[in-house]
């Protein structure tokens, strides 16, 4: 599978991932556009290990202090390894610039072997600055597999296919619902919508679990119930 | 010049922390798994990810043993035994089982079998720790039928042999009133044995907070509000604690708008309905675990207030509470 071929794929299951300045309309549209102080690094892999190590040196070698939050989960299928890094709102173009970042991305890029064919990959995204508290897609997650990525402010229907069966889940403009569900307590149906960032419904007998990306801005670490 | 550049890049990213003497970055990596019947979270604050991840899997690891020692789902548990040995036989159990057990039984006797551990034939008979659907309450012939045998004084924990014994058949232990704030405060006790000092353990709801944030702030745990499905009732800024919530709005279902819920009350079998939601801090999750599920079975606001000597949150049926000066009411 070629690198452009790759959002193509990913949308066949759903996954709007973006690795390429071509590929940008996707995942780092809102990123792009917002001129926001903060950084994002994500990464297609199927080297977990080595892809986390490489992205904290990435990282300490930028000279970037504070809270990283990182993120990772796994998509299942066949995708081509990739990096995208996202700084000051820009999308950096590692493999036609010679900027310090890009240095440093091109030799993330060659350890990982990237582009290469990988399957049931992990994505990996590590984000600071003012971009941890950017608003971003709806992850719909199967056992902390990644089955489908929706963007925020859609109006769409999805159906995803749990532990038990299907699972119906309403994207609508402020926020996401679970509208049907084949669990018997249907407590994630009465847990109501979620509309910010950070907050997520659980169905844990269909091993679902809805998260809008981020974090909310002074909202709580936690919540107790 | 570019060349030298190149090299100097490189060299960072494959040794970035060895080269830089400045401030590091802090790294928040997090994991989620479902075990104890819930979803579990752990967020750690980490300089190294690697390491980090891997406190992360130690602690989920011990959840894990946890959970095969004391679930009741699970027919090779030590718990599972004593109950398919009620009536029977003691059955030997482990040195931590038989620890637990006893602190346990201590906790049914300051609460005067308000919390009762021997609860797991009602807990059964509701079905809301199972996966069937629950639309009615059970029969009060059913209920009366099995009062006799929750009564944790017919656990008998035998120390010489390390046996613990249900005397009466059809008995059954359901550690879900401590089972799980344990879990919580073992998998925080391998998270720092790695090394790992800030983190945040959600299990369900039930909290521990160790540490700070990467400003050096406390933890702020949020406590839902009991009725309104979107807002906080508090906020609670804190560290080193657990903050643990029983409450009647997570499972429940309404029968001739009745609400009926699945804190019971072990002396006359019914869901307890003078309060809606209790939250207790303690050092401990264990502790914080029992603690608000006793309060909400046994306190009242009216009647003993001055009996409630932990650090908590009581929001009665009426929707009044009470709050010891801990609390940070954001209301």
């Amino acid at each position: 599978m070629k690198r452009r071929n790759f959002i193509k794929s990913l949308g066949v299951i759903g996954v709007g991932l973006s690795f390429s300045q071509t590929l940008a309309a996707g995942l780092f549209d809102s990123k792009i556009v917002s001129n926001s102080d903060g950084f994002s690094l994500s990464i297609l892999t199927g080297n977990t290990t080595k892809a986390l190590k490489l992205a904290e040196n990435f990282i300490k070698s930028m000279g970037y202090t504070g809270s990283i939050k990182v993120d990772e989960y796994q998509i299942m299928g066949e995708f081509v390894s990739d990096a995208v890094f996202v700084s000051n709102g820009k999308l950096v173009n590692f493999r036609e610039d010679n900027s310090a970042s890009s240095i440093a991305l091109s030799g993330l890029s060659k350890e990982l072997n990237m582009p290469s064919k990988v399957f049931n990959p992990f994505f990996i995204k590590l984000t600071g600055g003012a971009d941890k508290y950017s608003k971003g897609d709806i992850l719909i997650l199967r056992e902390e597999k990644l089955v489908k990525r929706v963007k925020t402010g859609n109006n769409t229907e999805v159906s995803v296919e749990g532990h038990l069966s299907a699972s119906e889940i309403t994207v609508h403009n402020s926020g996401v619902f679970m509208k049907n569900a084949p669990c018997n307590h249907k407590t994630c149906i009465a847990a109501g919508a979620i509309s910010a960032a950070g907050e997520s419904i659980v169905c844990i007998p269909n091993r679902l679990r809805i998260v809008i990306e981020g974090i909310e801005k002074d909202s709580p670490d936690v919540i107790s119930r | 010049m570019l060349f030298r550049g190149k090299i100097l890049f490189l060299l960072l990213l494959l040794f970035g922390s060895e080269l830089r003497s400045q401030e590091n970055p802090v790294f928040e990596v997090n994991a989620v798994k479902y075990l104890l019947g819930t979803e579990i979270e752990i967020k750690a604050l980490t300089p190294s990810i690697e390491a980090g991840k891997y406190s992360l899997y130690i602690a989920f690891r011990e959840i894990e043993r946890i959970d095969s020692l004391l679930s009741w789902s699970i027919p090779t548990s030590e718990i599972s035994k004593i109950n398919l040995n009620s009536g029977k036989v003691a059955v030997k159990v482990s040195e931590e089982v038989f620890d637990l057990l006893s602190r346990a039984i201590a906790y049914c006797k300051e609460f005067d079998g308000y919390f009762d551990i021997t609860i797991g034939p009602l807990t059964q008979l509701w079905g809301f720790s199972s996966d069937e659907i629950v639309m009615e309450p059970p029969s009060e012939t059913s209920i009366q039928e099995l009062l006799p045998i929750v009564n944790y004084k017919l656990l008998v924990l035998d120390s010489t042999n390390r046996t613990a014994f249900l005397q009466k058949k059809g008995m059954a232990i359901d550690l879900g009133g401590i089972g799980k704030g344990y879990a919580i405060d073992r998998a925080a006790a391998k998270l720092r044995s790695e090394g790992t000092e800030n983190f945040i353990i959600n299990a369900g709801g039930d909290i521990f907070t160790s540490g700070n944030k990467v400003n050096g702030e406390n933890w702020r745990v949020g406590v839902k509000h009991p009725r309104e499905e979107d807002e906080l009732f508090a906020i609670i800024e804190t560290t080193n604690e657990a903050v643990v919530t029983s409450g009647d709005y997570e499972r429940y279902f309404i029968f001739e708008g009745v609400r009926y819920h699945h804190l019971l009350n072990p002396r006359t079998g019914y869901p307890v309905s003078k309060n809606m939601s209790v939250t207790v801090i303690s050092k401990t999750a264990e502790e914080a675990d029992v603690y608000s599920t006793a309060l909400f079975i046994s306190a009242s606001l009216n009647e003993n207030e001055k009996l409630i000597k932990f650090d908590c949150l009581i929001i009665d049926s009426e929707g009044k509470y009470l709050a010891t000066p801990k609390y940070l009411i954001n209301r």
